[in-house]
């Protein structure tokens, strides 16, 4: 629980990561592109475009993002305006495919932007929070909650931890994070 | 928050893949400066030696006095013909990438500043780069991938498919 006082919240350092891009700094450039790229990213991923055509959107939202900096009034609202031209972006990256395409029924498909903007936001803030935990608990989450989902006896083996405290640790680590993710809800 | 509906929220948060390390170098080099062409030529020669990596403590977590997680940080030993670059990385909080702090010593002639770059691993895409000061420390901000990290002396030399994740 301690980290989620100690620990800044990654976003309340927007508007100095924007500060530092327009006067040319490129850790700051970096910084905002660790932040937020696996945000972006998702956006068209999950309206199933494919990862050429993810890519592209990926690009161009952050030419956007540098273009438009100097013009960004509520750096505060970053990740919104993020989703929001990830969304814009990724619709025209489906036109540009072609009706014949296959990925145009999976985007129509997907929920509306209200929507997928809060959804997309949620997910930002479980990762950051998950970020702001920390190891061990972060490892042991990522491997018991990640995609690729290994054994117990695989994850005990990866992680140098005894099998039997899988269990108690994980339970340990999801109330730190609940607890996280409560403070920043609050906050 | 119930338990399962904070487990179903994380299932859903890292189901969302990471963009491809190319695609980060891509929109990272939207502000860089005129470097990532001088370095391509140093990337050429430097493929040429590669270093070897004497010590990463991640694969030794036991090693006394040395770190190894990913967030409290681990430590990197790598050495070509005399001169040896040390890493530590360590993942910043907050964010999907890391902070690396490093020393090239034994420069012949310890001449001071040499640049470090990191290409994403088998190609020529420059993700960030770095130089060091006259004590040779340098300090860089880098996304998650594998990395070919190239050392700027001369002759330079190639620290070949770094993991950072």
């Amino acid at each position: 629980m301690r980290e989620a006082h100690t620990t800044p919240d990654p976003q309340s350092q927007d508007p100095a990561l924007v500060e530092a891009c327009l006067k040319g700094d490129r850790r700051a450039w970096a910084s905002l592109i660790d932040r937020y790229g696996r945000l972006v990213y998702s956006v068209p991923s999950r309206r199933g475009l494919p990862p050429e055509a993810c890519e592209d959107v990926f690009q161009d939202v952050f030419a956007i993002l540098l273009k438009e900096l100097p013009r960004l009034r509520d750096a505060a609202s970053l990740p919104k305006w993020l989703i929001t031209t990830a969304v814009r972006e990724s619709a025209r990256a489906a036109r540009r495919a072609g009706p014949t395409a296959s990925v145009l029924p999976d985007v129509q498909a997907q929920p509306p932007p209200e929507e997928e903007l809060a959804a997309a936001e949620e997910r930002q803030r479980i990762r950051e929070a998950l970020d702001l935990l920390g190891d061990p608990c972060r490892a042991l989450l990522v491997a018991l909650f990640g995609p690729e989902k290994p054994d117990y006896s695989t994850i005990a083996r990866r992680l140098d931890m005894p099998v039997g405290s899988i269990g108690p640790t994980r339970a340990r680590c999801l109330a730190k994070l609940a607890a996280i993710v409560r403070s920043r809800e609050s906050a | 928050m119930r338990e399962h509906e904070l487990e179903q929220r994380l299932g859903e948060a890292l189901s969302d893949p990471a963009p491809p390390p190319r695609a980060v170098a891509r929109v990272r080099s939207m502000m860089a400066g005129p470097v990532a062409s001088a370095w391509a030529s140093i990337l050429e020669r430097a493929r040429a030696l590669h270093a070897t990596i004497l010590l990463d403590t991640r694969a030794h977590p036991a090693l006394v006095g040395f770190r190894a997680g990913v967030s409290e940080g681990f430590d990197v030993l790598a050495a070509s013909e005399g001169r040896e670059l040390f890493l530590h990385i360590r993942q910043r909080p907050g964010s999907a990438g890391f902070t690396v702090k490093g020393k090239v010593e034994g420069a012949p002639g310890a001449a001071g500043v040499c640049g470090i770059a990191f290409f994403e691993a088998g190609s020529a895409s420059l993700v960030c780069d770095a130089h060091t000061d006259r004590e040779g420390e340098f300090g860089a901000e880098v996304p998650a991938g594998r990395y070919d990290l190239a050392v700027g002396l001369d002759p330079p030399f190639l620290v070949p498919g770094l993991a950072l994740e």
